[in-house]
């Protein structure tokens, strides 16, 4: 059955403009980060190989470009597009890792909310409904100013914050499967719980998961980049496509426009590919739509 | 020898108020939280011989389910006995109640929802086996095929997903799974009666071949009188979680002797007779579940209904020939209705 849905999946894929488009731009992205560094001559974070002359650069095609920099240099004379594939790497690995931290707390703590119910559910799901009803950044930045900065923090503040959306839709799928004969089934065949949790219901929940997972990421990359140009996320030596637009910001109205625009306009793409290829999850997964 | 079940004033009872702040009520000045309690099984007591077929017949919602979910032990009863094999399985935990597991099982009503769709279907057959039985992985595969032949179904099905299977078939998977640990007890929960009818008959003869076969006991729930004639040594009829009436199949079918009963045969149509008498019609709902009617739970619906009906809950009493009915027409040592209007 796996390959068969994968073959429909990937059939009504390729009848998916939209899907394509995002899919290209994510494995681009994933190209990038895996071996952008062996392709852009510089080492951003390398201060040996940083020239001071070369600060300020235009991108190439504007006057006083040069072909060394296609987009540019900072203050520091570091090329903009190489900033930019080192910082994508730190985007995406803290989007990724925060996404599947949150992944498996939330469904770990709405499966037993959803399968066990009571005081249990209660507690868990009020602390969610109080979590919910901040804005995210603003919790992000609460406990970034707690904790201090560095991406490690930024992975527990993120994943603080996104295990919501998982614990209430896993909560919900799993009260909707709980009810279900089959679970029933296996309890008379004698099936302890645990197993029960793992073998019949966290199978059944998967799909809803799996959809919220995909989008989950752009947001997290999101909030990462405000949280960093906030300056509370990462720091300075490790600085994410977020922390590149906050540095290229003193200098945006000087007209250097280049070093916060690029950066910038990275994250709208990458956001923009994965949540192309998630809403056609949410729309191929969703039996409902079909 | 004892029956191998036997259930004593079974009683369940479900607390449907929901949380704290739902039951939350203003009456008469004062702030209340009451309880909203489903009375679903109301003492009911039955035995099952070995190798016999109890078939119990109610309208929906009169308890039949949960009776049935409630002496496999889905659910912990609220009140009254379950003595599996002399063994009272009653106060049973999820741990004391593993071993007894091989003994009992169920089949399912809803095909479609008794098979979990992530499962191949020699993993679901399977389950009980390899759960009660660990270590015996090896010929867990041999197993399966054969118990997949047993119930009509090929080796070429085993590692498909239930969703490549019709409801018949499906129905066929959930009685093998059944079968997988070699039960003395299945409990059948309308197991057709999501089935197409040309289809019910192919499985009821399934199910009784393999019990002729195998040699286990059924606690046969359904609604269709004709499934529940065809397969059964004895009946008991159910309303609004009370057992008002019990005998064997010929005695249920031949001579009914509660008012339910004979409404529930009247209204059934039989072909080539003539359509029953009105006399026998029932009128009205049946009441809720939630406020028990005082007395006889017939008796808002029974055209026979006097006096003591309101007043006295009446109980089963043996007639003779092991039929038994609750029914204040048929308690002998009581004052006839008519007498009663005379005085």
């Amino acid at each position: 059955m796996k390959r068969f849905a994968a073959s429909e999946l990937f059939h009504s894929f390729r009848h998916n403009r939209s899907a394509m488009i995002g899919a290209a731009i994510v494995a681009m992205f994933v190209v990038m980060v895996s071996i952008g560094p062996w392709l852009v001559a510089q080492d951003p974070y390398d201060v040996a190989q940083l020239e001071l002359m070369d600060s300020f650069k235009p991108p190439v095609w504007l006057e006083g470009g040069v072909p060394q920099y296609l987009l540019g240099t900072d203050g520091q004379g570091r090329d903009v597009l190489a900033s930019i594939v080192y910082g994508s790497r730190i985007s995406l690995f803290i989007g990724f890792t925060a996404m599947l931290g949150s992944c498996v707390l939330g469904a770990a703590l709405g499966l037993l909310a959803g399968f066990y119910g009571g005081k249990l559910d209660s507690v868990i799901m009020r602390i969610a409904d109080i979590q919910l009803s901040f804005p995210s950044v603003l919790t992000a930045l609460f406990l970034m100013s707690a904790f201090g900065t560095g991406a490690d923090k930024v992975l527990i503040a993120l994943i603080s914050v996104g295990w919501v959306v998982y614990a209430r839709i896993v909560r919900g799928s799993t009260l909707r499967e709980s009810q279900k004969e089959y679970v029933q089934a296996a309890r008379v065949s004698g099936l302890p719980n645990r197993k029960i949790i793992l073998r019949h219901v966290l199978p059944n929940v998967l799909t809803p998961l799996i959809v919220v997972a995909t989008i989950q990421v752009g947001t997290f990359i999101l909030i990462e980049a405000s949280l960093s140009f906030l300056g509370v996320g990462v720091p300075i030596t490790e600085p994410s496509l977020g922390l590149l637009i906050k540095n290229g910001f003193d200098v945006l109205f000087s007209g250097l426009w280049w070093i916060s625009v690029f950066p910038g306009l990275f994250i709208m793409l990458i956001v923009f590919g994965i949540n192309l290829l998630g809403d056609f999850l949410r729309d191929e997964l969703n039996p409902r739509l079909k | 020898m004892a029956p191998l079940l036997q259930v004593h004033d079974l009683q369940q009872r479900f607390d449907a108020s929901g949380g704290f702040f739902d039951r939350l009520r203003w009456r008469d000045g004062r702030l209340s939280a009451p309880r909203r309690i489903v009375h679903a099984v109301n003492g009911v007591s039955l035995s099952i011989g070995r190798g016999e077929v109890l078939g119990i017949v109610g309208e929906s919602g009169c308890g039949k389910s949960t009776l049935a979910k409630t002496v496999i032990k889905l659910h912990q009863p609220t009140g009254g006995r379950i003595v599996l094999d002399g063994e009272d399985i009653t106060g049973h935990d999820f741990a004391r109640m593993r071993p007894i597991r091989s003994k009992m099982q169920m089949i399912f009503q809803d095909p479609y929802a008794s098979l979990n769709p992530r499962q191949r279907v020699c993993d679901i057959v399977m389950e009980p086996f390899l759960e009660n039985a660990p270590g015996k992985v090896r010929d867990a595969k041999d197993r399966a095929l054969a118990l997949l032949a047993k119930v009509g179904l090929g080796p070429e099905h085993a590692d498909r997903y239930p969703h490549q299977f019709s409801g018949g078939q499906r129905q066929r998977i959930g009685i093998a799974r059944a079968l997988s640990v070699e039960p003395e007890l299945i409990i059948a929960d309308e197991p057709v009666s999501a089935l197409d009818v040309s289809i019910q008959a192919q499985i009821l003869n399934l199910m009784m071949d393999l019990k002729d076969e195998m040699n286990f006991s059924y606690l046969f729930i359904t609604h269709d009188l004709s499934v529940v004639r065809h397969i059964s040594d004895r009946i008991g009829v159910m309303y609004l979680g009370f057992m008002v009436e019990t005998g064997s199949t010929e005695a249920i079918f031949d001579t009914p002797k509660h008012p339910y009963t004979r409404a529930l045969l009247a209204a059934a149509p039989v072909l080539g007779a003539p359509l029953a008498a009105a006399a026998e019609e029932i009128r009205g709902e049946v009441p809720s579940a939630f406020h028990l009617p005082s007395g006889c739970c017939f008796r808002t619906r029974c055209p026979l209904a006097f006096d003591r009906c309101a007043a006295e809950r009446p109980v089963l009493r043996q007639q003779g020939d092991g039929q038994a009915v609750a029914c204040h027409l048929h308690d002998a040592t009581a004052i006839a209705p008519t007498l009663e209007a005379n005085a």
